[in-house]
């Protein structure tokens, strides 16, 4: 009897062990998958090293980005500014060092919450059905109809500038995507064999939304995200750019740019080193997005 | 007989990881005669496509094609002419047509499909515009489309898939080919269907001269069809010969053990089919020695040694196996011995279940305001009783309610009306909290075994999740227990717990299914098409295994398919639907001996028996046209508008079934008296 015991035991623990080996084996599939080709490399380096500046800003910046330099106004790239200087004579290269954090920083966190709001409601709105998923659906639409930078302005008027209130507008901003998209893909998979195999044996429709729908919905919007931080820091220095985001001094690349246009024919340098970034960050991340969307897909790895 | 085309040691292969390649097609040799029919068969990836596609050219790089194609006419190897030479597009689609599956992508949406064939006429008979239009409509009228003048101006959404095959077939024929492959072009039909096309193949052969090719997976159709049969397995041709000739002596073990994995519909009732083992082989894993090896029971040591060589065994009839037919027809009682008894059957008297009258009806929403326009009905007064321990088989063609009524006997869907008597409890219109104790006891089997399993579960979960949710084991050590015996019950390594389902094959995946459908103990399963995702092989292995766990635990099945062959063979008693409404209902060996409606008349003779000569001896009855939409359901019978027989009557007045004696039900005026 005890060896019995014993041996089940075993078993389960082997097979604990065999699904840890499974979940990892999975994992360096898709990793294999993601950096099987080496334009998605590129990607995640590019994204890698921005994300390393924002860490590390204060060791990589050469100046304190808000001490002005008389001298160093409107100069060329020299020795002391490798990037030269801005209007008031500020270091640019440190501004923009600074000002990485504060692009992916509102990127990142205004993605990642209307990634979660969106789904929660998409998902909401398809458990449901009914009058809410009209009520929700209605709302997108309202919502789309309006110009999102003309709501922004609005918001952003009425509440302010700063880093966090502009992640909370722009993560508004980015709800009804993700709303309609897991609503979308939840309706799918609520329709599925599966979950009306679940449903006949009796499992409740909560638990079916989180065991069955939930997992089979996450990795497009794993993908629609990454996509997704790439146009909210567009749309972060797009506002800044008119003035409206992000508020001076904090340096983002967006005011930098802003700050940058009357001198675009004297100082062709302060213009293209923000915009120079600005565009490096948004091609990595645009690759890496590709990438997870391919590694994601189990119909482009040929099985 | 002159050679139209000849493929000598053809071998296509694919790159695989690496600097490997696979062999999709392993020196394949094969000749097309003029005004000849020949049959292409295997399972999936048996390469019959590849071939054939190989044949034509249309293998893209990095796929390779070697080897020899010899068209006549033609001087040389047309493989050195290269793919896109004048040389090989003037084959493609001018000496050479293909019909391709999918009649609903194989045609532009957006042009008419006069146009379509009007191109086809332009680019490869050099015609003008006038004249090819002229040509495009004698051909449509060729392949049996009903007012061809009209009906050249329509896009392929107005024509039903059925239809669109002729048109496909028309589009082919009217560039005069000499050879038209069909691949697979008729098994996304209904059978009825399937049958007229292919008669009408048959029929442009004999008139036209034309040598046709059909590429399937389907025993019957190529026995029924076929004069020549190379029969595919792995990448090779393992058998060759005439159709009478292979129906009669067949000698292969993989065409020995296919022609006893299929039911048919002469089958004795104690038959019990005969499985080939494992599964059909993955090309990318096939061994050096004989593909067959790991599937064979005649296999021997030697087999091992290398490839078999093509041998002819008599005139016209060749087999590729290690072992010479003496070897293989002594080894064969020893085989046929071990085929196992079929499971004893316990039916009670007792009522399982009870359908009165039920009416399945979904509302029907037009225009701006989506007002209420009317109803599909699906399920029309169906009424039917089974038995505890016995099976009811369910067949129709799509669109007749067959799937709607397993939803309704689920109680995934609320019937509008009628009765569902479940062990004497009218279940139709419980509500859900009422249903919780009856979920458990009626279960089950989905069709496609890819979308029915949760593909981020393990294995293990999918089947233990019933157990957990009806609350069936007390705690982990039972629930593991309980699992793993559901895994064995299956036939399923319970080591594969941790798997998810898209490490499994088809067949296994099936398993998962049935396991699942197991795990709350059912007193009824009902089986939703559950074989006809599968290969042939596998089928029968699946088809077994349902019959074993009925005969083990006594559960009563609704077995819902539109294989006429299968339902017959697991059936006990068979109920035949049209249309929303059952037309005829019989023990499943009456059936067959004895059908009283017309429909099942046709339905019976449109499913090809695989032996030639016994179905060569069967009586056939051509149906009028397509199964109408549920939409607009012909007034009285619905199957008025293809009956033959069909008087005002019938066109006036709804048959009801009436009681023929010996438990035979059929629902016609020809048997008022």
């Amino acid at each position: 009897m005890a060896s019995i015991t014993t041996g089940k035991i075993n078993s389960i623990a082997a097979d604990k062990k065999a699904a840890t080996a499974r979940r990892s084996r999975s994992f360096r599939q898709f990793l294999h998958g993601l950096f099987g080709r080496r334009i998605v490399i590129l990607g995640a380096v590019g994204v890698a090293f921005f994300i390393l500046v924002a860490i590390f800003a204060p060791f990589i910046a050469t100046h304190d980005p808000s001490s002005m330099e008389a001298a160093a106004k409107l100069a060329g790239p020299s020795a002391s500014h490798i990037m030269g200087g801005d209007f008031y004579g500020r270091d640019l290269f440190s501004r923009l060092v600074y000002g990485t954090r504060v692009s992916l920083i509102v990127g990142v966190l205004a993605t990642l919450t209307s990634a979660a709001i969106g789904t929660f409601l998409g998902m909401l709105a398809a458990y449901t059905g009914g009058v809410v998923d009209r009520i929700l659906m209605r709302a997108c639409e309202a919502f789309n109809a309006i110009p999102q930078i003309a709501v922004s302005m609005t918001l952003i008027t009425i509440f302010g500038g700063g880093m966090l209130n502009m992640a909370l507008i722009l993560c508004i901003g980015g709800i009804p995507a993700f709303l309609r998209m897991s609503r979308a893909q939840a309706l799918t998979i609520m329709n599925s064999d599966y979950v009306l195999a679940a449903k006949l044996s009796g499992q409740k429709k909560l638990i079916i939304m989180w065991k069955h729908v939930f997992p089979n919905i996450v990795s497009p919007i794993i993908v629609m995200a990454t996509q997704s931080v790439g146009m909210t820091i567009m749309m972060e220095s797009g506002l800044s750019f008119l003035g409206v985001g992000i508020k001076v001094p904090t340096p983002s690349w967006g005011s930098i740019i802003n700050e940058a246009r009357p001198y675009l024919m004297t100082s062709p340098h302060y213009v293209l080193f923000p915009c120079a970034c600005l565009a490096l960050l948004m091609i990595s991340l645009n690759l890496l997005g590709d990438g997870i969307r391919d590694a994601l897909d189990p119909s482009l790895r040929g099985e | 007989m002159d050679k139209l085309v000849e493929a000598k040691n053809l071998v296509t292969t694919f790159p695989y990881y690496g600097k490997r390649r696979l062999t999709a097609v392993d020196n394949v040799s094969l000749e097309l005669r003029r005004g000849e029919i020949v049959g292409l068969v295997g399972e999936s990836g048996s390469g019959k496509s590849v071939t054939s596609m190989s044949i034509l050219q249309l293998i893209l790089p990095p796929g390779r094609v070697e080897g020899e194609v010899h068209v006549e006419g033609m001087k040389g190897n047309m493989l050195d002419y290269g793919m896109n030479s004048k040389e090989a597009r003037s084959v493609r689609g001018g000496k050479i047509g293909m019909i391709f599956q999918e009649p609903m992508t194989s045609l532009n949406p957006i042009l008419t499909v006069g146009e379509q064939i009007q191109e086809n006429v332009i680019t490869h008979l050099g015609l003008g515009k006038e004249e090819a239009k002229a040509r495009a409509i004698e051909m449509m009228k060729a392949v049996g489309i009903a007012n061809p003048e009209t009906r050249y101006n329509e896009y392929p959404m107005q024509f039903s898939g059925g239809m669109r095959q002729r048109i496909m077939i028309a589009m082919v024929l009217a560039a005069e080919p000499e050879v038209l492959i069909a691949d697979e072009a008729t098994t996304a039909l209904d059978v009825t269907t399937q049958a007229q096309i292919l008669e009408l193949i048959k029929d442009l052969a004999v008139t036209r001269n034309l040598t046709v090719v059909i590429v399937t997976h389907n025993l019957g159709l190529i026995a029924r069809y076929a004069d020549r049969i190379y029969v595919m397995y792995g990448g090779h041709i393992v058998e060759a010969a005439e159709k009478y000739e292979l129906f009669e002596n067949p000698s292969h073990p993989y065409t020995r053990g296919l022609l006893t994995a299929v039911p048919r519909l002469n089958d004795r009732k104690d038959r019990r089919l005969i499985p080939i083992a494992g599964m059909p082989p993955n090309p990318a894993e096939l061994p050096p020695y004989c593909k067959f090896y790991d599937r064979c029971v005649y296999r021997e040591e030697g087999c091992k040694k290398g490839k078999a060589p093509m041998v002819e065994i008599r005139p016209g009839h060749f087999v590729r196996c290690c072992l010479s037919v003496e070897e293989l027809d002594a080894k064969r009682a020893e085989v046929e011995a071990q085929a196992e008894a079929v499971p004893e059957k316990h039916i009670s008297n007792e009522v399982e279940i009870e359908v009165k009258n039920l009416k399945m009806y979904f509302p029907l929403y037009r225009g701006l305001l989506k007002r209420r326009v009317g109803d599909v009905r699906a399920v029309e007064d169906v009424s039917f009783t089974v038995r505890k321990g016995e099976t009811l088989g369910i067949v129709g063609e799509s669109g007749c309610g067959k799937s709607t009524l397993a939803r309704c006997l689920m109680r995934a869907l609320e019937p509008q009306g009628g009765e569902i008597l479940f062990q004497g409890k009218d279940i139709a219109h419980l509500k859900e909290r009422e249903l919780a104790p009856i979920r458990p006891k009626i279960t089950m089997i989905f069709q496609d075994p890819f979308s029915s399993l949760n593909p981020r579960q393990t294995a293990g979960s999918i089947v233990g999740e019933p157990l957990k949710i009806n609350k069936l084991v007390k705690n982990r050590d039972e629930y593991d227990a309980r699992v793993n015996e559901l895994f064995r019950l299956v036939g399923l390594d319970p080591d594969y717990r941790s798997r998810v389902p898209r490490e499994f094959s088809g067949g296994q995946r099936q398993r998962i299914g049935i396991a699942r459908a197991l795990a709350s103990e059912p007193e009824i399963i009902i089986c939703d098409e559950p074989v006809s995702a599968l290969d042939v092989s596998i089928q029968a292995q699946i088809i077994n295994l349902l019959e074993d766990l009925q005969s083990q635990l006594g559960i009563t099945y609704l077995f819902i398919a539109h294989d006429l062959s299968v339902v017959k063979h697991i059936s006990d008693r068979i109920v035949v639907m049209y249309l929303g409404r059952v037309v005829e209902s019989s023990p499943a060996e009456r059936l067959y001996e004895n059908p009283l409606h017309p429909y099942t008349k046709a339905l019976l003779s449109a499913v090809p028996i695989s032996d030639p000569k016994v179905d060569a001896g069967r009586e056939r009855i051509k149906l009028l046209g397509e199964v109408p939409s549920v939409l607009d359901r012909p007034h009285g019978c619905a199957f008025s508008s293809r009956c033959q027989y069909a008087t005002d009557h019938c066109r006036s007045e709804v048959p009801q079934l009436r009681d023929m004696g010996d438990g035979q039900k059929v629902a016609c005026f020809l048997y008022n008296n």
